[in-house]
């Protein structure tokens, strides 16, 4: 090894060499054992140190299949399963947390809303029915394995953003998904209730008319929020043809439906 | 934080009781890190039961000891599995056949040899000078040797060089005297 072996080993793991350059460097490593050695330690140096990089093993190492060997025994397998167990626990207890301060809310906004009927003897507000029915907490959840895909990763995160009541941010990632996956139904509730949200009562209307239109069985669940998204706006008589509809064809929440119009001609 | 070996032993007697307080001391620390740096917080999920598995299955095959606290021996081999994951992604033309998927056992098992290796290398280079190791420091971090004169006052760029190589040379040598990397790298 010369000085300029060195140099040229520097200059390759710096990713300053021409193509041609390293071309010859890859080449030389086939052949001169001495040089490998040495390339392979600086590599592994300079990969380890660096902040910025890591330096890999060779998965033909044997120790490697050591290790594959015990993780995969009983004993760790056990291990997994319980920190898989831990792991949902702790997405569950904040779910739950989330879900019953949510049933308080709905509870109490109820209590309120009859309140009002009794002394003010009022009419039955959309508003107020639509925030009692659309339960926000009990929507299907983005979140799946370990190893989701670029775009389930940002529907994750528009999700934890839609939670947070960001719907702007949140909508954004739902509306520029949506226009590559239209086979996800979850995808269309949400991007119709942040619109909801965000008082864009004609684009949600759009939503969940394509929701509607969707080949998927879960496509009526568009009549539903359609009904909501009427009763957001105080149409009643427009909610209720609707609401009809799910109930005579006993779409999804039909009993939810049913009562809902039992409520509204109680009026 | 209690002893490391509490933490250890509770990963491979399957103490879920010890899985849950390291998820609820650890957790929101390394979920902060991984979203703080390019990741999401199915990453840090991703990444926190890894480490996990990782300690686990080292501490099952050598009973190795951690030198720091739990908290933050278990915080860096987060932090490193992280960086191990952003450079998987990388394409960079080495000998290395990276790129493809691994099963998740795998993965795991080769994280825990680069992990070690990864602390034996720290390790030898706490044991050079200091002077040497703020050269050496700046050298792997891709300074170039004109910053590198100015940062620490050679005279030449090629004082420097000469500076980096001899500095370098100390610290193979201290790597290959070292019986793990005799043991690392048998085939």
């Amino acid at each position: 090894m010369t000085e300029k072996d060195y140099i040229l080993i520097d200059n390759y793991l710096k990713g300053t060499l021409s193509e041609t350059e390293m071309e010859l460097v890859l080449e030389r490593l086939k052949v001169d054992a001495d040089f490998s050695k040495q390339f392979k330690l600086e590599a592994e140096l300079f990969e380890t140190l660096n902040d910025e990089e890591w330096s890999f093993v060779s998965e033909k190492s044997p120790e490697v299949e050591e290790y594959k060997l015990l993780l995969n025994e009983g004993g760790m397998q056990d291990l997994k399963h319980t920190i898989d167990k831990v792991s949902k626990q702790k997405d569950n207890t904040t779910r739950k947390l989330n879900k019953s301060f949510f049933y308080y809310l709905a509870a109490a906004s109820i209590v309120v809303f009859l309140g009002f009927q009794l002394f003010f003897n009022q009419s039955v507000s959309g508003k107020a029915l639509y925030n009692d029915y659309v339960s926000l907490s009990e929507l299907p959840s983005f979140a799946t394995r370990s190893n989701a895909n670029e775009i389930e990763k940002q529907l994750v995160n528009a999700q934890i953003l839609f939670e947070k009541k960001n719907y702007k941010e949140s909508l954004a990632i739902f509306e520029s998904v949506l226009g590559t996956e239209s086979s996800n139904i979850s995808l269309y509730l949400y991007t119709g209730l942040a619109q909801v949200e965000l008082n864009q009562f004609k684009k949600a209307e759009i939503t969940y008319d394509n929701l509607i239109n969707n080949p998927s069985i879960d496509g009526s669940m568009g009549y539903w929020y359609k009904a909501l998204l009427y009763l957001k706006q105080d149409r009643l008589d427009d909610s209720k043809v609707v609401l009809n509809t799910v109930v005579s064809k006993k779409l999804y929440n039909y009993k939810k439906a049913e009562e809902l119009l039992s409520q509204l001609n109680d009026e | 934080m209690k002893d490391p070996n509490y933490y250890l032993n509770g990963l491979i007697n399957n103490s879920e009781s010890i899985v849950v307080e390291i998820y609820k001391e650890m957790f929101p620390k390394v979920l902060r890190f991984v979203v703080n740096n390019k990741g999401q917080s199915l990453d840090a999920e991703d990444i926190f039961q890894k480490a996990l598995l990782q300690l686990a299955v080292r501490y099952k095959k050598e009973r190795f000891t951690v030198h720091s606290s739990f908290e933050a021996y278990f915080f860096t081999v987060c932090k490193n599995l992280w960086r191990r994951e952003l450079n998987k992604s990388k394409n960079k033309v080495t000998k290395y056949e990276l790129g493809e998927l691994k099963d998740d056992s795998t993965d795991i098992a080769m994280a825990v040899l680069e992990q070690k290796r990864w602390e034996l290398y720290k390790e030898c280079l706490e044991l050079i000078s200091d002077k040497c190791k703020q050269v050496l420091k700046l050298y792997f971090n891709k300074v170039s040797y004109a910053d590198i004169v100015n940062k620490i006052g050679y005279n030449t760029e090629t004082v420097a060089r000469q500076s980096v190589f001899k500095c370098k040379n100390k610290l193979k040598q201290l790597v290959q005297a070292d019986k793990r990397f005799v043991l690392l790298n048998k085939l």
